[in-house]
Order: structure tokens, then C-alpha cells, then sequence
């Protein structure tokens, strides 16, 4: 759990604004919706989770924001994504790479081993963003650049390192490295997809003290997008919670814990097995979330939703406001 | 450090390689030096030293750099070269050869040319572990020496072939001192001889650099020009390519495809001579089964085959019919003619000779192209024979089989025992005797006589034996066109088919080209630069 | 160690590569019979086979080659009149630049267009790039040179159609042999890129902001290099024993032909000597490729 309250009143500009973002996938076999209309913000110095099954669209959401879908047939087709006011969409790709990507948005993914170029060093990995931002005069410079950002993420003996090889890591070190290139320039924002998916259980609590600490000294917005409600708890501020490419809740993370006003968080929040609790069997929503190639007219738990109601199936539910600082899509609130 | 040795490495390599183009890049050939002239010939010759090769393909080269006693002229008259005369005497009852020699012959070295240089010769040429040519050597018994320009050659037995054959008196010009100093493998690398080019250099499977020698004793007949390149290239349109684009003043065998071709090309002479090689078809007459065996159906075979046709289609016209010995001197009777095409009166023979519905035999065909398409005309012939009944099932050969296949006395199979494409060269005078020696008189492994005969007529033996024994030239003849006679009667020692022609072309207006036999064709011994084309290069 | 091993493992090839050689041209036919003049008696015949050891029993023969072999002397070539060794050492040089000018030539085809073929995945590059490659392989490579010749030496007289020495010399019989892998190596080189561009590590490289041609050319097509490097040493060490007609059409001196002419003339000692200079060039090459992995990939070199 955070220990600091961020203020996060509607009136202070958000670090990141996306409004009305639709992506979708242009496939042989059809378009898949994979984001059909999400808003969401993040300010600086506050994390927020995005939380979804797999499918749900939550992966899609930080490629979109980094604008690295999957080609060919990847698109943004509507929706603005606003970064300290600037429309990423708007955006020659040469002005994102050069100037945004890695620079002012960096992104950590899932498995750090993947992540990192099996044939090259780490000094050659870690000093990339220096070398490619134009943030360093010559080589020596990206060396010690390199070498600064390798200590501040504590990895021992970063000078002896530095011409090392991912596979001459152990994986918690792996993804400090893959850390270490996300945060050398000091973006504004950083994104995290799963990023204690891949590691053990005992430097999964190592890996979120690093984010939390990354976020503090440097006072960047985090997503952080995972699909465990216990480590979103423990890193986040607010969160947002998806469903088949749409966002059905948003807010304070103790608030939805202890409140959760949608249907499916509350399904969420009962599946997750509790210490001491006795039960036969787990629960576990019935049914499966809707191809997203055929998105249903209306809401799209509604197959699944207990609270089902002939107007959920008939179009789909406006965001409304469920407590202060909280928000969800569903029918039941609107009555 | 590991990525800049790499890169320190790799352009040491560029380095080596472009330092090693830019050094070369002046070589580029013969041609650019004035006063020299480039030929191209589509096979290599293998060896230089004229005693120990055996193959005829060598004397490409050795006929430019080396001479014998007799030669024959582009009219096919034999003439003396370095013999200055000579005639055959007797002594003891036993016939022996006496030879005068050319007086201020100089070899390429200054050495003069004495007799004790051709006993040298005579030395090695009749040592089996030296050259490949010792049994025509079997029957000379002593070489005596009456002085430095005179000697004698004692004979057990009269040998006319000795005349006839190639190099005539059969004894190259070696020079005795020069060899001793450097030895063989001297000899082979650096070769001096007596004849018109002398050796510069030679780079193996690329060319060889020849110049004019100026103190030839010979200065009617000599080469124009002071320097030459003989280089290699065995492809057809490589070749052609190469005289188009100047890059080779003069080229050799012009493949029937590309004869027009080359003849229609502006300021490119051609001329077609015929090679010395005699092609027939050998049959089957040493087995007690074989339906050859009976001279209808050898008759048969010969009305079968349209060898006119085959000569204008599959040759291109290339080649020449010939009915026992072929065009020139030593024996070829014109009265003679060759069997027509007739395959009703083929059927009606076979019919005759009790195969009404034809038979079967294999037919062996040689596919390296020792002779241009020589593969396709087999083919045609064979398919011919198929056509009136002589059914055959083609064989394919490559030389070295099909050389196997047609010796007589292996130890084992496979037997020639059907019909065999044959080839066998009457010489450069188109003398038949040695041939003939080997594949029309009956196979008798002691003596020497037919290796690759099938034939056992002992009329044809006696025959041959006797103009092997006949020195004097018409008598010779006489015995020459009975045989043939004979042989086209009865069909005996195979069929006769046609004799190819060789094309060369060059550029017209700078080469001056005259032919000589030597060599199948390929002697430069008077090939030199029009003296517009020397003027422009003086001035250059 | 390892290096050690490979090495002991190439000799163990090549003896093994001459015994089999040694037996097989002797099976194949008689030399004698092509040395000699056709009309030589038989006497003679069997005198020279005997003077050049042919009559004895192929296991003497081969002790009796064997150990001049290993002073270095192969024999004289029946044709050539000169030591084996020497007349096969004097085309190695022409054989080992044409394979490497066709290598060469093969590779900076094959890489930028199959690099290209895989960023730009069914795209005209990379149809263009696929029909440009079966063509590779549909066309023999002597038909391509004859086509080379006929073009650019008669019709339009711009490279010299025969020998070897200048550069322009090289430039067509190079472009003739190495026509035959640029089709394999394209294929090699586009399938890698489309694996290695699909890779996390690629994604992540992009994610930081790393210039797209960056990505591609550097932290791509390194990772597409073994499989690269194993094909053309594949191709390579074939183009060392096997130019033998792209040397024909072109008059190149190299070690093909020798070695071919050699078998059909059952030269026995130039085709023993060839055949050990190409294998041993195998070997080498072979033994290239593998050290190379240790290089171009660091978990082979760390022992992963």
C-alpha cells in the first residue's frame, strides 16, 4: 500500500490523458476491437494499475500509448493520448522515436530475458537511449551514463559489467538492467507490463520495492498493468480495472477493494482465495469474456453479469459516478 | 578489441587483393604489346617434351617449338625439313635409313643442330620409361653416326611406316647438350628446340608465350610477327567472344553452330580444313554368334546410313565422306566409291541373310567430343540402322570406357559385341599403314598387330604386313589400294563414315594466316601481322 | 579444446576422404590405356603399368602413396609431367579468389534483400525478392555465364569474356557462381529477420526510442547471423571443390577443371592431390563456420 496521498483533484493536468482511444487490429480473419473507447489519466508522481484477464486489452492500451502496435493491420483509429498536452496521434513517428519514446514514455515488459539482445552487452544495451537521445558527448560519456543508471538500480559492480551478456545474469538482475534502460533518460512516464509476472515469488516483493522507489526518486507517473489484484494493491495509487477492451471502473485502490461498484470487480474481488477463508471450491466467474471479432451490442459482461437486465444487452452503459473518485460503467448505477 | 581485430583483418585482406589487381593490372595479355598477335585454342596441350608425350593434342605446342627431319606441306607433299636428303640403302640384306642433315641449323639456345642430337633422341624415344612411343622405335637396331651432319639407322626389318608416319623418320630434333645441362625437369619447364617459336613462359591451363626465333634457318617459311600468346578457352562461345571482341586475334575450332555466324561477322576470315582423323563404324566379326559375321549384313549396315545427310544436319556440313583412306596422298584410290544410301536394298539383304524381322545388338557410342558432335552423329547412325531393322540399344561412353571397350585381349568383360563407333587418324599424310596395323589386321598380342581389330582375314594380315615392308613409295601404293580395295569389298575392319573439318577464323585485316598440317592444322608456322595492322603498331 | 577436437575430427575426413578416393578412381578405369597411343602392343602396356606401380594390389599402392604423401609428394601427374602437388597448389590461389569474389557477390545480394523481404513482409520488395531468388535456383549457373558472355563481353564489349587477372576479369564469373546461393542465402537471411524482428528484444529496442534502421540493421540482423553464416559456409566450401564449369566457360585457371580433367584422364595422382587440397579446404571451412558461432554468439562462447 502507498504510504503518500497524491492529490489527485480533477482540476491538476494530468501527466497522461487518453480520451476515446480505440485501437484495433486489422486481421485476415476481421477486425479485432482490441480498445474500444477507454479514457484514463495518470499524473505525475502517481501510479496507476490497470487491471484485466488476458484479452481484455491491457497490454493493447500501453502499446498504444507507446504507438508500438503490432504491424501490419495494428491501428489507432480514434481517440487522442495527451502527454503533458501534446497528442502523441499527431506525431510523426521520427519526432516519437527520437524525442518521446524512451525519452519522455519508456516501457518495461513481462520477461526480462526476452527483453534484452542475447548478442550484445549491457553496456552497449544500457547506453542506447543515451547514445540515441543524443544525451552524451562521446563514448566514454555513454559508458559512465551507463554505468550511473546500472549503480542507481543496484547492480553490484556496474564498471565490470558493463560488457557482460544478458545471459551472464541472474533474472532479478536481468530485469533491473531492463529497468535501468526504461529510466535513463528519465522519462515522465513509465510503463509497466507485467512486470513481476515472469519472476519468482521472492524477488517479485524486491521488484515492486525498485518500482515504488524508481517512482519516488523520480517523481514519474507509473501504469502499472498486471493481472494481480495483490500486486496492483500494493504499488498502486487508482486503478482501472478492463474488460474486453473497455474500462469498466476506475478508481482509489482501497476504494474499489473495499467498495467495488461493478459487477465484474466484484466478481474479481470474490475470486481472489483469502487466507484463513475455508471453502470447497474457488470461485470463478462462469463463462467466458466475448470473442473480440463479435463484440456484443450492448455491455460486454452482460452474459456473465448476475445483475443482467434487458437494457445491458441493448446498448452499453455510460460511466457513471459511482463515489467521489470512483467510476463504472454499468446500468445498476444509472437507475 | 575482438570487433577491431576483425576489422583490422578483413581490410588487410582488401588490402592484399587490391594490391594484387592493381599490380597485375598491367598484364592484361599479348595483345597490347606491338609487333604480337594472340590465338586461342579451345584444348590444352599436356606435355612439352616431344619425346615423352603421347597424346596428339600435344603437338599444338610441341609443332611450334620443336621440328623433325621430314615434313609435310600444306599440299600434302611430303617434304625434307631438316633432313637435308635422304634415301633408304641396304646393307647385309637388311634395309637401313641414310640422312644427311640441313647444314646451319641453329636450336633456340645457339646450340648447332648435329646428329648426335638426334641420337639422343633416338635414345630416349625408344626407352619405354620414357616415352610413349618406344614400339615405333622396335625396329631400328643401331644408330650409327658418320659425322656431325651424316647419319645412319640400321634396321632389323623393313619398317615403312618409319617414312610415313608423323614426324616423317619419326626423330624429333632434341638438343643434346641443353638437356644434359638442365635435365628433364629443366627441359619441361624451359624447352629449346629448332623450330620457329621459341619458349618464353608458360602459365598451366592459361597460355603460353611464345617468340619468333630469329636465327630460324628457315626464311622462306616463316612466322611475321615477333610475338605470341597461345591462351586457352575451351568454351565454344567464350572463344567466339573473344575473337569478336578483339580481345584474340585468331581462334580454332569454330563450332558448326556458330559458323555462319562467325563468317558473317564484318573483318573475320574463316577457313575449313579437313582433320586428319578418320571416323567409322566398327562391327562385330571376332564372335561366332554375331549376325556381322556375314557380309550381307555388313552390306546391309552400309546402304542403312545416309552419311551425306548426317554430314549436312548433325555436322552442319562440317565433315567429309571418304571411302577407305580419304582425300590425299599415300594410297587413296578415287576410283573407289562408298556404299549409296539404299535402306530397301539394306532390308532386302537382311531379309536375305535370314533376319527378315531384323535383330538386336547393342551399339556403343562415344559421347566425350573427341570430334565435334561426334556423340549426335553416332546417334544419327545408330538410329539409321534401327530404321531398316539392326535394332540398336545405344550405350553411352565416355572416352576412357569406350577406349576400354574397344581393346582386344583384357582380361575380362565387357566385350565390344555389337556395333562401336571408332575413330582412328591416318596420320597427318593420311598415311593408313600404322592404323590399319591396329585395327584391320587380326589381333595377335605378341606382335604388336591389332589392338583394336575385329577382323581375322589372312589375305588383309599378309597384306598389311607386306606394306609395312615396302620402302619404295609406288609399290607401297599398290599394296596400299588393294587393301582398300578389299576392305570396301567385304566390308572387313568397319565401315567407313566421314572425316571432320576444323574451322578457324581470325581478323582479316591483321593477320595473315598459312596453313600448315602439322598439328591438325594448328601449326603457326607462317602466321604473322598484315603489315598495315605492323605500320599502325610501329607508329604506336 | 574444442578447437583441438574439431581439428583431429578434420584430419580423421580427410584421410578418410583419400582413402575412398584412391580406391574409387582406381576402380573406375586404367590410365594406361589413355596414356599410351592406341596402337601400343600390349607388351608395352603391361610394362608401364608395372613401371608405375599400378599392377600391385590397391592396400601396397596406397602405403606406397601414403607415405610419400606425407613428405609432401603426391606424385607426377601422367598428363602434366610435373609433381602433382604443384600443378594442384598453382590453382589454388584462382580457385579460392573466385569463391571468394562469389561469396562475396552473394552475400551483398542476399543480405540487404532478404533484410529488406522481411521488414517489408508481402510487399513488391519482397515478392520481387522471392521471384529474383527461384529464379537464382531455376537458372544453371553456366547457362547465366554463357548469358553474361553473350551480353556483356560480345554484344556490348564492356568486360573481357575469358582469363583471369584483372578485376573486370573477376567480376562475371564471380556473378555466375554466386547466382546459385543468393537464392538460399535470401530465404536464410528472411526467414531469421521475420523470427528475430517478431523477438521481444526488438520491440524493446523500439520502445527506447532507437532509430528504426538502427534496430533493423544492428540489433536485427546480428541476431540472424548464425543461421546466415552456417549457409554460406555450406555454399562456400561447395564453391571451393565445385567451379569446375563456370571455370570452363570463363578460361578461369582453377582447380575444378584440373581436378575434373584429371578424373576423366585417370590422372590418379593430380585427382589424389585435388581431392586432399579440397577437403582439406572443407575441413577449413567448415571449421570457420564453427568458430565463428563462438563469436557471433556469445552464449555459444560462454557455454550455455
Amino acid at each position: 500500500m502507498t504510504d503518500t496521498a497524491i492529490d489527485t483533484a480533477t482540476d491538476r493536468t494530468p501527466l497522461l490523458a487518453v480520451e476515446g482511444l480505440k485501437t484495433y487490429l486489422y486481421l485476415r480473419r476481421g477486425v479485432v476491437k482490441a480498445i474500444d473507447g477507454v479514457d484514463l489519466h495518470v499524473h505525475a508522481g502517481e501510479s496507476l494499475g490497470i487491471i484485466g484477464e488476458s484479452g481484455s486489452g491491457k497490454t493493447m492500451t500501453s502499446l498504444s500509448i507507446m504507438r508500438l502496435l503490432p504491424q501490419p493491420g495494428g491501428r489507432i483509429v480514434a481517440g487522442s493520448i495527451r502527454l503533458n498536452g501534446v497528442d502523441l496521434l499527431q506525431l510523426s513517428e521520427r519526432d516519437m522515436a527520437a524525442n518521446y519514446r524512451g525519452r519522455q514514455i519508456s516501457m518495461i515488459s513481462q520477461d526480462p530475458l526476452a527483453s534484452l539482445n542475447p548478442v550484445f552487452t549491457i553496456g552497449d544495451q544500457v547506453g542506447a537511449p543515451f547514445r540515441y537521445h543524443g544525451l552524451a558527448k562521446d563514448e566514454a560519456d555513454i559508458r559512465r551514463s551507463a554505468i550511473d543508471v546500472l549503480r542507481r538500480l543496484r547492480i553490484p559492480s556496474p564498471e565490470r559489467r558493463l560488457d557482460d551478456y544478458p545471459h551472464q545474469f541472474s533474472g532479478g538482475m536481468r530485469q533491473r538492467v531492463v529497468a535501468a534502460m526504461a529510466i535513463a533518460c528519465s522519462p515522465r512516464l513509465l510503463i509497466a507490463d507485467e512486470p513481476t509476472s515472469a519472476l519468482d515469488v521472492t524477488i517479485q516483493a524486491q521488484m515492486l520495492d525498485l518500482l515504488r522507489e524508481i517512482q519516488h526518486s523520480a517523481g514519474l507517473g507509473l501504469i502499472l498493468i498486471t493481472h494481480d489484484l495483490g500486486v496492483a494493491a500494493s504499488v498502486c495509487h487508482r486503478i482501472a480495472v478492463m474488460y474486453s477492451g473497455r474500462i469498466v471502473e476506475t478508481g482509489d485502490v482501497r476504494e474499489i477493494y473495499a467498495r467495488p461498484a461493478h459487477p465484474y470487480t466484484q466478481a474479481l474481488l470474490q475470486s481472489l482465495p483469502r487466507l484463513g477463508e475455508k471453502k470447497r471450491r474457488l470461485y470463478s466467474i462462469a463463462g467466458q469474456p466475448p470473442s473480440l471479432l463479435d463484440r456484443p451490442r450492448g455491455c460486454a459482461f452482460a452474459a456473465r453479469c448476475a445483475h443482467r437486465m434487458p437494457i445491458c444487452d441493448e446498448s452499453p452503459p455510460p460511466t457513471v459516478q459511482a463515489a467521489p473518485g470512483q467510476s463504472a460503467a454499468c446500468w445498476l448505477l444509472k437507475s | 578489441m575482438r570487433k577491431r581485430t576483425l576489422i583490422a583483418f578483413v581490410a588487410a585482406a582488401v588490402a592484399v587483393i587490391a594490391g594484387r589487381y592493381l599490380w597485375n593490372s598491367g598484364n592484361t595479355g599479348g595483345n597490347q604489346a606491338a609487333d604480337s598477335l594472340t590465338v586461342a585454342f579451345a584444348g590444352e596441350a599436356t606435355d612439352m617434351d616431344p619425346t615423352k608425350s603421347a597424346a596428339g593434342i600435344d603437338y599444338y605446342f610441341i609443332s611450334q617449338i620443336f621440328e623433325g627431319l621430314v615434313r609435310v606441306d600444306a599440299n600434302g607433299k611430303s617434304i625434307n625439313w631438316l633432313a637435308e636428303s635422304w634415301e633408304v640403302l641396304e646393307e647385309d640384306g637388311k634395309p637401313l635409313i641414310d640422312v644427311r642433315i640441313r647444314p646451319n641449323v641453329k636450336f633456340h639456345n645457339g646450340d648447332p643442330l648435329t646428329a648426335h642430337d638426334f641420337e639422343f633422341a633416338f635414345q630416349r624415344q625408344r626407352d619405354p620409361q620414357i616415352s610413349r612411343w618406344s614400339h615405333n622405335q622396335a625396329l631400328v637396331e643401331r644408330f650409327e653416326i658418320i659425322d656431325d651432319l651424316h647419319f645412319r639407322l640400321h634396321f632389323s626389318e623393313p619398317d615403312a611406316t618409319y617414312v610415313a608416319d608423323y614426324p616423317g623418320l619419326r626423330l624429333w630434333a632434341i638438343p643434346k647438350r641443353y638437356f644434359e645441362q638442365v635435365g628433364e625437369a629443366g627441359f619441361a619447364r624451359a624447352p629449346v628446340g629448332t623450330g620457329p617459336w621459341k619458349f618464353v613462359s608458360r602459365k598451366v591451363n592459361e597460355s603460353l608465350q611464345l617468340e619468333a626465333f630469329a636465327d630460324y634457318w628457315n626464311q622462306e617459311h616463316r612466322p611475321h610477327v615477333k610475338h605470341l600468346t597461345i591462351r586457352i578457352i575451351p568454351e565454344d562461345l567464350t572463344r567466339i567472344g573473344a575473337l569478336k571482341t578483339g580481345a584474340v586475334d585468331w581462334i580454332d575450332a569454330v563450332p558448326p553452330a556458330m559458323i555462319k555466324d562467325v563468317r558473317d561477322t564484318p573483318g573475320i576470315t574463316t577457313a575449313s580444313y579437313v582433320s586428319p582423323n578418320n571416323l567409322f563404324l566398327q562391327f562385330n566379326t571376332h564372335m561366332p554368334d554375331s549376325p556381322f559375321n556375314d557380309l550381307r549384313v555388313r552390306q546391309a549396315a552400309a546402304h542403312a546410313i545416309d552419311v551425306d545427310a548426317i554430314i549436312a544436319n548433325v555436322l552442319a556440313g562440317q565433315g567429309e565422306r571418304y571411302t577407305q583412306i580419304g582425300r590425299g596422298p599415300n594410297g587413296d584410290d578415287p576410283a573407289l566409291q562408298p556404299y549409296d544410301y539404299d535402306p530397301q536394298k539394306a532390308r532386302a539383304l537382311l531379309r536375305e541373310a535370314g533376319y527378315p524381322n531384323g535383330f538386336d545388338t547393342p551399339c556403343y557410342n562415344l559421347t566425350t567430343p573427341r570430334e565435334v558432335n561426334v556423340k549426335e552423329v553416332g546417334e544419327a547412325m545408330f538410329a539409321y540402322l534401327t530404321a531398316v531393322g539392326i535394332r540398336c540399344k545405344v550405350v553411352g561412353l565416355e572416352y576412357q570406357a569406350w577406349l576400354n571397350i574397344g581393346r582386344r585381349g583384357r582380361n575380362g568383360p565387357p566385350e565390344m559385341d555389337g556395333v562401336i563407333s571408332w575413330m582412328w587418324g591416318h596420320g597427318i599424310s593420311n598415311d593408313p599403314g600404322v592404323a590399319w596395323t591396329g585395327y584391320v589386321h587380326s589381333f595377335q598380342p605378341g606382335a604388336g598387330f591389332g589392338s583394336y581389330s575385329y577382323t581375322n582375314d589372312a589375305q588383309l594380315d599378309e597384306l598389311i604386313e607386306a606394306q609395312r615392308r615396302t620402302f619404295d613409295a609406288e609399290e607401297r601404293k599398290v599394296l596400299l589400294r588393294r587393301i582398300a580395295r578389299i576392305k570396301n569389298e567385304q566390308l572387313l575392319g568397319g565401315l567407313p563414315t566421314y572425316r571432320p573439318y576444323v574451322t578457324f577464323a581470325w581478323r582479316t585485316d591483321k593477320v595473315s594466316f598459312k596453313p600448315w598440317p602439322d598439328a591438325f592444322w594448328r601449326s603457326m608456322q607462317e602466321i604473322g601481322l598484315k603489315p598495315s595492322a605492323q605500320d599502325r603498331a610501329a607508329a604506336e | 579444446m574444442f578447437l583441438l577436437k574439431r581439428i583431429l575430427q578434420g584430419l580423421l575426413s580427410i584421410v578418410g576422404a583419400s582413402i575412398v578416393i584412391f580406391v574409387i578412381s582406381r576402380l573406375s578405369g586404367d590410365p594406361i590405356t589413355m596414356l599410351l597411343p592406341v596402337e601400343a602392343p600390349p607388351a608395352l602396356i603391361e610394362q608401364t603399368r608395372r613401371d608405375m606401380g599400378l599392377d600391385r594390389s590397391y592396400f601396397e599402392q596406397y602405403v606406397i602413396f601414403a607415405r610419400h604423401a606425407i613428405g609432401g609428394d603426391f606424385g607426377q601427374s601422367y598428363r602434366w609431367q610435373m609433381p602433382a602437388l604443384e600443378l594442384v597448389m598453382q590453382r589454388l590461389p584462382a580457385t579460392i579468389e573466385l569463391a571468394c569474389a562469389a561469396l562475396l557477390f552473394s552475400v551483398m545480394i542476399a543480405v540487404p534483400l532478404g533484410v529488406l523481404s522481411a521488414v517489408r513482409r508481402g510487399s513488391w520488395i519482397d515478392r520481387c525478392g522471392n521471384v529474383f531468388a527461384m529464379l537464382g535456383q531455376a537458372m544453371p549457373g553456366f547457362w547465366v555465364g554463357l548469358l553474361l558472355v553473350y551480353f556483356f563481353a560480345i554484344q556490348l564489349n564492356w568486360l573481357p569474356a575469358f582469363g583471369r587477372g584483372t578485376f573486370k576479369q573477376l567480376i562475371m564469373p564471380a556473378i555466375a557462381l554466386g547466382w546459385y546461393p543468393v537464392a538460399a542465402q535470401t530465404r536464410v537471411v528472411r526467414s531469421a529477420m521475420l523470427d528475430v524482428l517478431d523477438r521481444d528484444y526488438i520491440r524493446v529496442a523500439r520502445g527506447l526510442g532507437v532509430p528504426e534502421n538502427v534496430v533493423i540493421w544492428k540489433y536485427g540482423l546480428r541476431n540472424a547471423l548464425v543461421p546466415l553464416i552456417t549457409i554460406m559456409g555450406v555454399y562456400f566450401a561447395a564453391m571451393l571443390g565445385g567451379a569446375f564449369v563456370i571455370e570452363v566457360v570463363f578460361a578461369w585457371p582453377g582447380l575444378g577443371r584440373t581436378v575434373v580433367e584429371a578424373v576423366f584422364a585417370r590422372d590418379f595422382p593430380v585427382v589424389q592431390a585435388g581431392v586432399l587440397i579440397t577437403s582439406i579446404l572443407f575441413v577449413t571451412s567448415n571449421l570457420l563456420v564453427d568458430l565463428s558461432y563462438h563469436y557471433l554468439d556469445p552464449r555459444i562462447r560462454h557455454g550455455h
